[in-house]
């Protein structure tokens, strides 16, 4: 019992930190950014590459690649189209999608690849006299220390204040001073953080590594804002955990002959919670008014 | 201080500034007054930097800003308190003050503490309910929040986009004692108000638009010589 607690607290942690990722550039720029799994994958490949150096250095590795992409991305893909209208966002973000997922075959190929990063987490550990794999105590820690991480910023710090003011009325914000490039792009920083503590998680989880490893994560992480509320991070971080817990039940609950059938019942969940709340968990009001 | 100039502003195929000409000058309070539509709110965000214009120049303290970035222009010293006040509403009332912040911080000159205490003692509301989210003040206090928020900013030119709008009479009573006290201060003021009766009074000097145009303008002394004006914008009010 203790396991499956476990195991759904961990990918519930893991669902939170896609949904973040998103939730936080979807903020500031009402886009969902369809490349985020990309960035995922990026990290994902710079962990295999380093995966030979002691571990704080691959990590640490990861995060400024990651960062570094994203930003990159937000510079040249997304700012010449920040005025334009969301679709064109949304497909730039396609288009980014693709061309990295390209680079990725073009550079290590399309087989996926296995790495003995994270090998050791694998193993179990002993709590309340139950054996429960580390790598989810891990997920779970991280989630948590990052969320808490996220809040202290954007309570506490001169810019977070502004990441919320700007993502509740942007125009608002630059008409005080605010600088809009500066807020965009530290909410793709951020969101590239997210990126690269959930390469981690999940290239200990799963120990491969593929060009279009990104392509659930980020459909993970859509979906989990869709419930939560777009454009509310509480109801993003929630809706994620929602997701993964639900998830982890249902692999467990769901009588043998039909588990392979689990996503089906996932997102019929998720049809039912948006019938009855079509805001989402946490609806903003701008959504409920558009209905 | 502030020269616009033959301005013209279209959204899309519409046109709601055909060759707009003003000037405010340093100290003054000026009034921008016409019906719904008229142009007064697009003026506004046009200096401010939100719209482009299609043509014509703005000019402020001698240089021109027309088509520069919003937050580069409240930089230079230009705030403008939109219609419908715009507070943050999930953000408490400190954080919307902290907003105002980031002009100082590009300049890195003033001290902010000293401000802040400053509104507070103007809008003492604003520090009573300092840790309250904006969402949850009345109207006035939502009022008095965004002016005391734009005051922050230490501009030299305040626009305000119908401050009225909504509010108890005695509550606009405070709001223009505030706008009186600011010119007592060397703040210059654009006013853009549909209360055009209590507008006038206050200002130095008045525009009224209609359909995108400057249609009269003048003192008002200058305004009320003249029959037609008052009958149309005064009716039995006077």
């Amino acid at each position: 019992m203790t396991q499956h607690v476990v195991d759904a607290l961990s990918a519930g942690s893991l669902d939170a930190l896609l949904a973040l990722g998103i939730a936080l550039v979807f903020g500031v720029m009402h886009l969902v950014n369809f490349a985020h799994g990309e960035l995922i994958m990026v990290g994902s490949y710079v962990i295999l590459s380093f995966a030979g150096l002691p571990w704080p250095i691959t990590v640490l590795l990861a995060v400024f690649s990651v960062a570094g992409t994203a930003l990159l991305m937000e510079r040249v893909a997304f700012r010449p189209v920040r005025h334009a209208s969301p679709t064109t966002m949304l497909v730039t973000s396609f288009a980014v999608s693709i061309l990295l997922q390209s680079l990725a075959v073009i550079v290590a190929g399309r087989r996926p690849k296995g790495t003995s990063f994270g090998a050791g987490l694998s193993r179990p550990v002993v709590i309340a006299g139950t054996r429960v794999a580390l790598v989810d105590i891990v997920s779970i820690a991280v989630a948590a220390v990052l969320v808490g991480l996220l809040v202290l910023f954007l309570k506490r710090t001169w810019t977070g204040v502004a990441m919320r003011g700007a993502a509740e009325d942007f125009t608002m914000a630059r008409l005080l001073g605010v600088d809009a490039n500066l807020v965009i792009a530290a909410a793709f920083i951020m969101s590239g953080v997210l990126a690269a503590a959930a390469a981690v998680l999940l290239v200990a989880q799963t120990g491969t590594v593929s060009p279009t490893m990104g392509l659930q994560p980020v459909l993970i992480g859509f979906v989990a804002t869709v419930i939560g509320g777009i454009g509310t991070l509480a109801g993003a971080a929630v809706g994620g955990f929602v997701l993964g817990v639900v998830t982890v039940v249902l692999q467990e609950a769901l009588p043998l002959s039909t588990r392979g059938y689990r996503d089906a019942f996932v997102f019929g969940f998720v049809i039912l919670v948006l019938l009855v709340r079509p805001g989402g968990l946490f609806g903003s009001r701008a959504l409920e008014e558009r209905v | 201080m502030l020269n616009v100039d033959m301005l013209e502003v279209a959204h899309g195929s519409v046109t709601a500034l055909r060759g707009v000409s003003i000037e405010v000058r340093t100290n003054e309070i000026v009034a921008i007054i016409g019906a719904n539509g008229a142009g007064k709110s697009t003026l506004l965000w046009t200096i401010s930097g939100v719209y482009r214009p299609r043509s014509g120049e703005i000019e402020f303290e001698g240089s021109r800003i027309d088509g520069q970035r919003p937050e580069a222009i409240s930089r230079k010293g230009i705030a403008l308190v939109p219609e419908g006040r715009h507070v943050f509403a999930s953000l408490t009332v400190r954080e919307n003050l902290e907003m105002s912040r980031a002009v100082h911080k590009r300049r890195g000159t003033h001290d902010w503490n000293r401000d802040l205490e400053l509104i507070s003692e103007r809008f003492p509301v604003l520090a009573e309910r300092a840790h309250s989210p904006a969402g949850q003040l009345s109207g006035g206090e939502q009022q008095q929040l965004v002016i005391g928020r734009a005051m922050l900013a230490r501009p030299r030119l305040l626009l305000l986009d119908e401050p009225s709008l909504g509010l108890a009479p005695k509550v606009v009573e405070g709001v223009f004692a505030v706008l009186a006290e600011l010119r007592e201060e060397g703040v210059t003021v654009v006013l853009v108000e549909q209360a055009a009766a209590l507008a006038v009074d206050l200002a130095d000097r008045t525009y009224l638009l209609r359909n995108g145009q400057v249609e009269v303008s003048g003192t008002r002394q200058e305004l009320l010589s003249r029959t037609d004006f008052v009958s149309a914008y005064f009716g039995e009010a006077s």
